[in-house]
């Protein structure tokens, strides 16, 4: 594999430029969709818990709380793959956190199914 | 709520000072404001690859939260009585703490590399594993010994 010289004539500005071959855009957006594919099968595994034996109403809450919280989701990745393709390094704001509280929301969700089907059965 | 940071060796001396040090991390995760102030911008590059472990916990986490689900919803009652919603519970949990354990770290690195300290230590890893070895092995035993 040839490694592309960076031919740096100037010193380095805070944001180096984006070197030609640099795939580290590239494989960020990749991780994102990952995260994403991910995220659509819990929420499908949710979905199967949730419709078990019928649709109760904390199971059709549940679906609808997963639902929008992937949505959420959806629109931070997509929020963020745009704003890497327009410009690199693109400032980050609180993304992160709220994918992570997207991630525990889905937990949390869980976790109620779980517990409130183990009750009532 | 994280044992590890307050054993985890005082890489980060500024959040050990600090009396409110859990707020104070808290804090960090969601103003990224304050973590931008600091130190200087590091290679974006860094930066990219912070955010991609970042990402592969979090997917971690979504491996461990759909194994949960998938146990609840898939696996027909074991022998154990509520062993299998203890499972489901347990791997679900779990897959909510390293989402969190995830921006903790991402904030620590971030701040880090700004800062040009080294990088935090962690022993969160090797106790992820240990904790999902022994879950399998006594799993193990607990579904194989009453069959036997």
């Amino acid at each position: 594999m040839t490694q592309p010289v960076p031919q740096e004539s100037q010193p380095p500005a805070p944001h180096p430029p984006l070197t030609p071959g640099d795939t580290q855009a590239e494989r960020t957006r990749l991780s994102w969709r990952r995260t994403t594919l991910s995220a659509t099968l819990s929420v499908l595994l949710i979905g199967r818990l949730a419709v078990h034996d019928n649709v109760s109403p904390l199971g059709a809450l549940a679906i609808a709380l997963a639902l929008i919280c992937w949505l959420a989701l959806m629109w931070l990745t997509h929020r963020r793959i745009t704003a890497m393709s327009h410009r690199v390094p693109a400032t980050i704001g609180r993304t992160l956190p709220a994918v992570a509280l997207t991630i525990v929301a889905f937990a949390v969700i869980g976790i109620i199914l779980v517990v409130v089907g183990g009750v009532v059965v | 709520m994280q044992p590890h940071r307050t054993k985890a060796p005082p890489v980060d001396a500024d959040g050990a000072r600090d009396n409110g040090a859990v707020l104070t991390t808290v804090r960090r995760w969601f103003d990224p404001q304050e973590v931008r102030d600091v130190g200087s911008t590091p290679d974006y590059r860094f930066s990219l690859a912070n955010e991609r472990t970042f990402l592969a916990w979090i997917r971690t986490g979504l491996a461990l939260l759909g194994g949960g689900l998938a146990v609840a919803g898939f696996l027909p009652p074991l022998h154990i009585p509520h062993l299998r919603e203890a499972l489901a519970i347990v791997l679900m949990a779990l897959g909510g703490l390293i989402a969190l354990r995830a921006i903790d770290h991402w904030a620590r690195c971030e701040r880090a590399m700004r800062l040009g300290q080294p990088l935090p230590a962690s022993r969160f890893p090797a106790l992820l594993a240990i904790a999902v070895g022994l879950g399998a092995v006594l799993l193990l035993v607990a579904i194989v010994l009453p069959g036997t």
